[in-house]
């Protein structure tokens, strides 16, 4: 079974990587790379490797745009950091929005339902009021007003509908 | 971006603030960045290979850095983390579609160097390098890079890669034998 590791694998990885391979390194390590199949292999291989990174390493200079530097990173880094900090801290206030919506919508139905049976004279009222101003009118206030009287809850339902929906959509579309 | 325009007031409160909850100050920084952003690009460079990818992912790994609540016992510890975060935003990128990473596997496309000498033969390595590590697993790509091109010890290459140190010999072995299969032999021109 061929052996995984050996151990002068550090030092002649060393050797490589500080450019003494082979030339500057001790005659027995060199000696014993060539006997030995595992170090044979990461010779080659580091050697490979060493390579193409000093290659791109030289590449970074040559390059149109130069990499950013360490004032840009910080800099960066620092507004992004305000961003999300401040991102967090309104959070809580995009839910007391919610919560307010849902208070006022919930004290809306509960004060209409509460003072529903006062309120049914007033149609009354009005609808003598249209029936003297123009007769043609009160068929269409007749029917209006029948409505309120029946479907009270789907009214108050479509009237909260139409609070909430315009306060929902802006806290969920908005940029942020 | 229209939330970074921000008044000279705001610039110095967030500088003040990250002077303030950023792990190092910004002199520490500057040296530290110094010494590992050209490593770094490099790194992540040969791991996704694009560089204008290695660009992105590089502003990104040193500001998850600055915005770690990590202690870090020494330099080389700090270093480590940093190329965990590193390959983990090379591995979060691999999982996204196919279409935004196209680069790698060019080189996979590459033409197998012909019986090429002189400076030409030089090249042909370097594209046969980029062919044979293209066809590698992420990992072992990262294992392989961080041996043998950065010197690491096996416990540091554990440390980055989130490996047992006991397991590492063997999975180094394995890549090393791997990367050596895929190459294409010195004169040839068919790969192992």
């Amino acid at each position: 079974m061929t052996s995984r590791s050996c151990a002068h694998e550090p030092e002649i990885v060393a050797a490589v990587l500080g450019r003494r391979w082979p030339e500057a390194c001790d005659a027995s390590l060199r000696a014993h790379a060539e006997a030995c199949e595992v170090c044979r292999e990461v010779v080659e291989v580091a050697a490979l490797l060493k390579e193409d990174y000093d290659e791109a390493r030289e590449a970074i200079a040559q390059r149109d745009v130069p990499l950013p530097s360490a004032g840009q990173i910080w800099w960066r880094a620092a507004v992004h950091a305000r961003a999300e900090a401040a991102q967090a801290a309104t959070r809580p206030l995009v839910w007391g929005y919610g919560v307010a919506a849902a208070s006022s919508v919930a004290l809306l139905i509960a004060g209409v339902s509460v003072l529903w049976p006062s309120l049914l004279p007033a149609f009354g009222v009005m609808t003598t009021l249209v029936d003297w101003v123009s007769p043609v009118a009160a068929s269409a206030t007749d029917a209006v007003v029948a409505t309120l009287k029946a479907r009270l809850p789907i009214v108050i339902t479509v009237a909260a509908f139409l609070i909430a929906t315009p306060v929902v959509l802006y806290l969920a579309l908005r940029e942020d | 971006m229209s939330g970074l325009v921000l008044s000279e007031l705001e610039r110095l409160a967030a500088l003040e603030e990250a002077e303030r909850t950023f792990p190092m100050n910004e002199e520490e920084f500057r040296a530290f960045y110094e010494l590992t952003s050209r490593p770094v690009w490099v790194y992540l460079t040969r791991m996704t290979g694009d560089s204008r990818l290695a660009d992105d992912l590089l502003q990104e790994a040193y500001y998850r850095l600055l915005r770690a609540k990590a202690t870090f016992e020494s330099e080389e510890h700090r270093r480590n983390y940093l190329y965990r975060i590193a390959t983990n935003l090379v591995h979060d990128h691999r999982r996204r579609p196919r279409a935004d990473r196209e680069p790698l596997e060019d080189a996979e496309r590459q033409p197998a160097p012909d019986s090429l000498t002189g400076s030409e033969s030089r090249a042909a390595r370097r594209i046969d390098l980029a062919r044979a590590m293209a066809r590698m697993k992420p990992r072992e790509r990262s294992m392989l890079w961080l041996a043998y091109a950065h010197g690491c010890s096996h416990e540091e290459i554990a440390e980055v890669l989130g490996l047992k140190t006991s397991s590492l010999k063997a999975l180094l072995h394995r890549a090393r034998r791997r990367l050596a299969g895929f190459m294409t032999p010195a004169g040839g021109g068919e790969t192992r």
